[in-house]
Formats: structure tokens, C-alpha cells, sequence
């Protein structure tokens, strides 16, 4: 059995004020999958929706399939690569604290167009999400750089936000 | 200079005695998660087997990068890859499944018969609109060494085809193996024709 672990925290950023985004750069290629947990709230109230793109690549290279249930029902929805930017991640309601955990495949190689899974929660006693997606980047290059944003020109990661990147071998 | 005597005398009272050698020093955080086995496709076989699968974990975890070889392309619920534990051929497995399309959430039964787990959600055909495109999943099998309950599966995995309707959903499921026995080998089967060369799958050992 070998000694060390397999999963391991190449990163932890927690914001010391609100921002409008978060960046994880500089991210190792010495491992096969990335997984990254981001916790907290949102700051100022007229977004509903948090991105992230890789290598900082603003293309239409980016789609999603969702699935989620609110309470009243179970949804499906879709955000195509001929559209969006970013890659979508999760929706959120403004204070309300959220978890979000993605889990990117084979990230470092030059084969594979990226794809991730994704679920994310929130829940405030009385409106609640949890909800699932998987995404794809439609580009082979390595991902060094993963950048978290939001909608709304005035939204942002309230102080306190933790975003936690973990290399898995 | 060479030491010719040690003597106390000189030690402040007070200093701190530790019975353990981790006093002053980071606690010691144990490993959670370690790489069992990591196997690749061939391209030219449907099975992939993890055999002599050690005791020492609480779980187990597959992370799997599939794509098949087999050009044809299916919805969720019609190429499921395949687990079977310990080689057990009889119709012990059965799987529910909820799983989003893009367009709706839908649930299903797997039913009865199989011979092996039928896991949902990862399969990405050869097809040249999905050049370069796998399907993931993460499947977790939970109290893998007990000897007196059946073995309980979560799957969740995921597919984005991009613009077609195929080889495309999110995928959340549950899975039964109906066997007290510790689970020794998984064989791993494709959901079409054969594993790619490109797929991988790596087993991992839990703890905690």
C-alpha cells in the first residue's frame, strides 16, 4: 500500500474582501485530475449564476448539461458551446451560503477535450437547490489556470469565500 | 568542544514535559486517499479487471475516462458499461437511476436480469462529431470488506456531447450488488464494443 496520499491541496485561496473574481493559476501538471471546492456567499445582489473559464479562453468553447431539483420538481437544462464563453457552474441566491465540487478529468494532457462533473448546493429553509452538471471545454490544451466569475456587473464573492484546488494523481 | 557531563541543574522550571513525540510538531494527517491501480484500454478488448483488491480501506472509488470504440451513438439508458464483482455471473445487481438530458430529468428502474451492475452516464461513442470527447464517472463502493451486508454503489457521472443529443446527460445513480461477500476483483465491461486506447480507469482506496 503506498504511504502518501493521492488527493492532495495544491491550493487554498479565502478572500480577506469581496471580488468579482477568483483565480486558481499557476496549477501543476504533475497530476491526472483536478478537483475543486468552492464555498461561501455572494455579495451584492444582481447576479444569479457563477462561471468559470480555463486559461483564461473566452471562446464559444463551452457547453453544460444540468439536472436539479428546487423542491417542487426535478429540471434539465442546457448552455451550449455556441453561445457561451464561460463555462457554466451553478446558480446561487444572493447571502445564501452554497458548496459547489468539481471534479476536472485529465486536465494536463494534449488529448482529451476537458470534461467535468460537477454538484453544487445551497439551501436557506425554505428555498433550496442541489443540482448536477457536466461540462465539456472544447480544447485539448493543458489547463493551467481555472477562473471563477459571476453575472451582473456589480456581483461579487463576499469576503470569506474559500476555494480549495486538490490534485489527484 | 567535547561534552563531558549533562546536568539538569541548569533547566528552568516550568518547561512543558510531552508523553508524545508529536508535541510542538504539525499533527500528523493521515493519508485519505491512495491509487490503487490505474488500467488503460487497448482498444481491442471490452474488459478491464482489478483482481486481489486489498482489505485495508473503508471504500473504494473508480474515476473513470471512457470513450468506446464503437461509432454508434446512444442516449443514457441504452449504453450502461457494466460492473461485476468477485466474477459473480448470477442476476444479482440491479441499479435506479435519475439522469438529466438537457431538456428533462428522468428516473429509471434498471429491472431485473442483469449479470452484472449496469453504471449509466459515461458512455462517449467514436463517432467523429465526438473526436476527442470521453465520458466520466465517479463511482464509489461503500463497505466493499463487509461479510454480512450487500454492497452498496453510487455513480455519478456525465457526458457533454456539445451540440448533439446524444452521448449527452448527467448522471446520478445507485446500484446494488445482492452478495455478503467481500468484494476481491472488479471486472469492468463496455457498454458497446471495446475500450479505446484513450480510456482510463483508476481504482482508489478510501479511508475515514
Amino acid at each position: 500500500m503506498p504511504d502518501t496520499s493521492t488527493e492532495v491541496a495544491l491550493a487554498t485561496t479565502t478572500l480577506g474582501a469581496n471580488a468579482a473574481t477568483i483565480t486558481l493559476s499557476s496549477i501543476p501538471s504533475t497530476y491526472t485530475d483536478l478537483r475543486v471546492v468552492l464555498t461561501g456567499t455572494i455579495a451584492n445582489g444582481s447576479g444569479n449564476t457563477i462561471y468559470l473559464r480555463f486559461n483564461s479562453s473566452a471562446t464559444n468553447t463551452y457547453s453544460t448539461t444540468r439536472m436539479y431539483g428546487d423542491g417542487t420538481g426535478a429540471y434539465s437544462s442546457r448552455y451550449n458551446s455556441g453561445v457561451d464563453t464561460r463555462q457554466y457552474v451553478t446558480e446561487y441566491v444572493y447571502s445564501v451560503p452554497y458548496l459547489t465540487c468539481i471534479n476536472v478529468f485529465s486536465y494536463a494532457g494534449s488529448t482529451h477535450k476537458s470534461t467535468l462533473i460537477e454538484s453544487s448546493f445551497y439551501d436557506s429553509a425554505g428555498q433550496g437547490k442541489a443540482e448536477r452538471t457536466a461540462g465539456l471545454w472544447q480544447d485539448t490544451s493543458a489547463i493551467n489556470t481555472i477562473t471563477f466569475s459571476l453575472n451582473g456587473s456589480v456581483a461579487r464573492f463576499a469576503s470569506g469565500t474559500t476555494a480549495t484546488l486538490y490534485g489527484i494523481l | 568542544m567535547a561534552v563531558t557531563k549533562v546536568s539538569n541543574s541548569g533547566i528552568k522550571t516550568g518547561v512543558l514535559k510531552y508523553d508524545s513525540m508529536l508535541a510542538g510538531n504539525a499533527a500528523y494527517d493521515p493519508a485519505a486517499t491512495w491509487l490503487i491501480q490505474r488500467v488503460n484500454g487497448t482498444g481491442s478488448s471490452n474488459t478491464i479487471t482489478f483482481s486481489s483488491i486489498p482489505t485495508g480501506y473503508t471504500s473504494l472509488q473508480l474515476r473513470i475516462l471512457y470513450k468506446d470504440t464503437s461509432t454508434t451513438d446512444y442516449t443514457v439508458m441504452n449504453a450502461p458499461i457494466n460492473l461485476r464483482f468477485n466474477s459473480d455471473t448470477a442476476q444479482n445487481y440491479r441499479a435506479h437511476i435519475l439522469y438529466g438530458t438537457g431538456s428533462s430529468a428522468l428516473a429509471n428502474d434498471s429491472g431485473t436480469g442483469f449479470t452484472a451492475l449496469p453504471v449509466y452516464g459515461c458512455y462517449m461513442s467514436s463517432g467523429a462529431t465526438f473526436a476527442n470527447m470521453m465520458g466520466v464517472s465517479i463511482i464509489d463502493i461503500h463497505d466493499y470488506n463487509s461479510t454480512t451486508r450487500n454492497k452498496t454503489i453510487r455513480n455519478f457521472a456525465g457526458n457533454d456531447g456539445n451540440q448533439s443529443s446524444a452521448n449527452r446527460a448527467v448522471t446520478l445513480s445507485s446500484g446494488v450488488w445482492l452478495s455478503t461477500a467481500a468484494v476481491t476483483s472488479i471486472t469492468i465491461l463496455s457498454a458497446a464494443t471495446n475500450f479505446t486506447s484513450t480510456t482510463s480507469i483508476a481504482l482508489y482506496g478510501m479511508k475515514g
